[in-house]
């Protein structure tokens, strides 16, 4: 019977699920959609809280992209490989059409919301920093935050980042180093200030 | 803060938002391919086996054997030898080999050439076959067929479908999956299996049939006899298998088609009287077959009007019935449905909907309950349920495909007339060449219910042999 592809756990930074998948079907194994679903989900979810800095509308973002790539997701019988690509092409142009439909409400409102959600302990711990992250991105270019969100959010490889936003996947390497040191720099500045 | 501290921030999305999208991806139906790209691909083909088609025709190369009626094989196929034998001795075409790569173009006109005469001389003219090459087959966008060296377009009209009863669900999901792979809606109609086959080489109200069984010798000897030779082409869809289940706290359950149907059917010949049908007096198994054990008989599975309630009472209530000899004897009785396949209503079938983890719950509260499970939804992931021998074989992939698990079937497609439509050959090509027929994942859940798709190397086999004809010495009676 059809053999399906296992679940996969999360992947390191230099694998792809997706590209796992090419092989899979190449080598003529059936391709999960749900294994790719459950893979691909939390990076997409975490992309936006990492783009947005939390917030409810993560979980809207969040369903719009996979609407909108699962109606189409037949294109990719045989292109497995561009899927991730294609997926966080699409989770990009949802953030940025979102973002500029609510110009007023950037990151900072949005942490503010996030620091003012009644979660667990350690979410809440988390979305607290994510929190601060988000004042701190607030000031970054929008490139660098998107990297960020990339990065850190989605845990795609310097590779894909590349191939997403059409910079060199050395300079993507390097503008993420001085954007983290950058990071680090003000909210150890941050800190500072808030014990003072 | 560092790079650690980034990654230590993301979360996992709460579980009921996965679920709750997941169940909307799901319900979310396929959009179909751009057109434009589609139409550009389709040029691109076009053009290409054009060129290639004047290049041989310019070397005069044109290589295809002859239709051979039922004993067309494609020469690399071991299993076949005989037929390729003997159909190059029909046409006198012995030793004729096809290039590596290349097969017989079934949707050619089968007027057998003028004996004697080489093939290579014949492909001058209007080719009576033609080779094609399989890897144009293969190509994602293959949506022109060589057809009497002429380039025929896909998409054009609809094909006509004739279904075997019971397969409405699954006829719904393959037609919707058709649909949504850029076909035009296909007619369906459902009969009983063995009209279908009965009237595939006499009746002209449809091109393709679906059907839950192989066709046997004798009707392909009466095909034969009916059709104006012209290719008939067979391919293994996939299967379909139900099972029975209980908790694993009383071990897997050895039980018989025929018990199954003693215990639930909802009349059953009288112990005492077998030619009298009564109303079923069996309370516990044991009543039915002193070998089970004295547990009260409790079948828990879905509606009877599902696609798994259909494939139960088909396979196994049905089939069971048919082993009781008196009612064997009246196989051709109107009232054969209502003897095989009407179950009681007294609380020993009972129809559940629940979902699978609360159903998985009470079988293991309730041990001696037996559920029915479609077998695509059982391999390996029920640890606690144990699952019944019937008849004395276990569901495997291996007796599910060889067909010695009682509870299952395979479904076949066969073409006799379709072929000779552009529509039909584009149809022919997306349901085999590109899968959609053959229960991808990915293709509107045909994997879904109890049809489970071929194994890979079924399905490369599929491909290959439906690109030749059917052998009947394959056959079984």
């Amino acid at each position: 019977m059809a053999q399906r592809v296992a679940a996969h756990k999360p992947y390191e930074l230099s694998s792809s699920l997706a590209s796992a998948a090419l092989m899979q079907e190449e080598a003529g194994v059936e391709l999960d959609w749900d294994a790719l679903y459950a893979d691909q989900a939390p990076r997409v979810y975490n992309y936006f809280r990492f783009r947005l800095g939390g917030g409810a509308d993560v979980e809207d973002l969040t369903s719009r992209t996979f609407e909108k790539a699962w109606r189409s997701r037949a294109r990719y019988r045989r292109d497995l490989a561009g899927f991730s690509t294609w997926l966080f092409k699409i989770a990009h142009n949802v953030a940025v059409d979102y973002l500029q439909a609510r110009r007023n409400y950037l990151p900072i409102d949005a942490a503010a919301d996030v620091a003012a959600e009644r979660t667990p302990e350690r979410d809440a711990e988390r979305d607290s920093d994510l929190a601060r992250l988000a004042v701190l991105t607030a000031h970054l270019p929008d490139r660098e935050r998107e990297l960020i969100a990339l990065k850190f959010g989605a845990e795609i490889n310097n590779r894909l980042i590349a191939r997403l936003t059409g910079i060199s996947e050395s300079n993507v390497g390097t503008i993420l180093h001085r954007t983290v040191q950058s990071l680090r720099a003000r909210w150890h500045a941050h800190e500072a200030r808030r014990h003072e | 803060m560092n790079e650690d501290f980034l990654h230590r921030i993301r979360v996992q999305p709460p579980p009921e938002f996965l679920a709750r999208l997941k169940a909307k991806l799901d319900r979310q139906p396929l959009q179909p391919r751009a057109r434009l790209v589609r139409t550009v691909f389709a040029g691109l083909l076009a053009g290409a086996s054009a060129l290639a088609l004047a290049s041989l025709v310019v070397r005069g190369e044109f290589a295809g054997l002859h239709w051979n009626g039922w004993g067309g094989a494609h020469p690399s196929s071991a299993s076949s030898e005989a037929g390729t034998r003997s159909a190059a001795d029909a046409s006198g075409q012995r030793g004729q080999a096809l290039p590596d790569g290349w097969v017989h173009n079934p949707w050619a006109a089968a007027t057998p050439p003028p004996s004697g005469k080489p093939l290579k001389k014949e492909a001058t003219g209007k080719p009576a076959v033609v080779a094609i090459p399989q890897s144009a087959l293969m190509a994602s966008n293959a949506s022109v067929a060589v057809y009497n060296g002429a380039l025929a377009p896909a998409h054009v009209g609809s094909v006509r479908i004739v279904f075997a009863r019971p397969a409405e669900p699954f006829m719904d999901r393959l037609v919707n999956s058709l649909v949504g792979a850029g076909l035009n809606r296909p007619e369906v109609s459902v009969e009983p299996v063995d009209r279908v086959l009965a009237n595939l080489c006499a009746s002209s109200s449809f091109d393709f049939a679906i059907v839950s069984r192989r066709m046997t010798a004798t009707e392909a000897a009466e095909c034969a006899r009916r059709w104006t030779p012209g290719p008939m082409v067979e391919a293994k869809l996939g299967y379909e298998a139900v099972m029975l289940v209980r908790s694993k706290a009383l071990g897997p359950l050895s039980i018989s088609a025929r018990d199954l149907y003693l215990a639930l059917a909802k009349t059953v010949p009288n112990p005492a009287n077998p030619a009298q049908m009564v109303p079923n007096p069996y309370v516990t198994w044991s009543e039915v077959d002193s070998a089970l054990p004295p547990d009260r008989i409790q079948v828990m599975g879905p509606s009877l009007h599902s696609e798994v309630g259909q494939a139960f009472v088909s396979l196994i209530v049905e089939a069971g019935c048919n082993t009781v000899a008196p009612l064997a004897a009246q196989q051709s009785a109107d009232d054969h449905d209502v003897r095989c396949r009407t179950l009681r209503e007294d609380g020993a079938y009972v129809e559940s909907a629940e979902p699978r983890s609360p159903f998985v719950q009470t079988l293991e509260a309730q041990p001696t309950v037996v559920a029915v499970f479609p077998y695509s939804s059982l391999q390996g992931t029920e640890a606690g349920l144990a699952a019944a021998a019937i008849d004395g074989v276990q569901a495997t992939d291996e007796s599910i495909a060889n067909g010695s698990y009682p509870a299952s079937r395979t479904w076949y497609m066969y073409v006799t007339r379709g072929l000779s439509s552009p529509s039909a050959r584009s149809f022919l090509q997306v349901c085999l060449v590109l899968r959609v027929c053959l229960g991808r994942v990915d293709d509107a859940g045909l994997s879904s219910g109890t049809f489970i798709p071929p194994s890979r190397s079924e399905r490369a086999e599929v491909r290959a042999n439906t690109l030749k004809a059917l052998d009947p010495q394959s056959l079984g009676e």
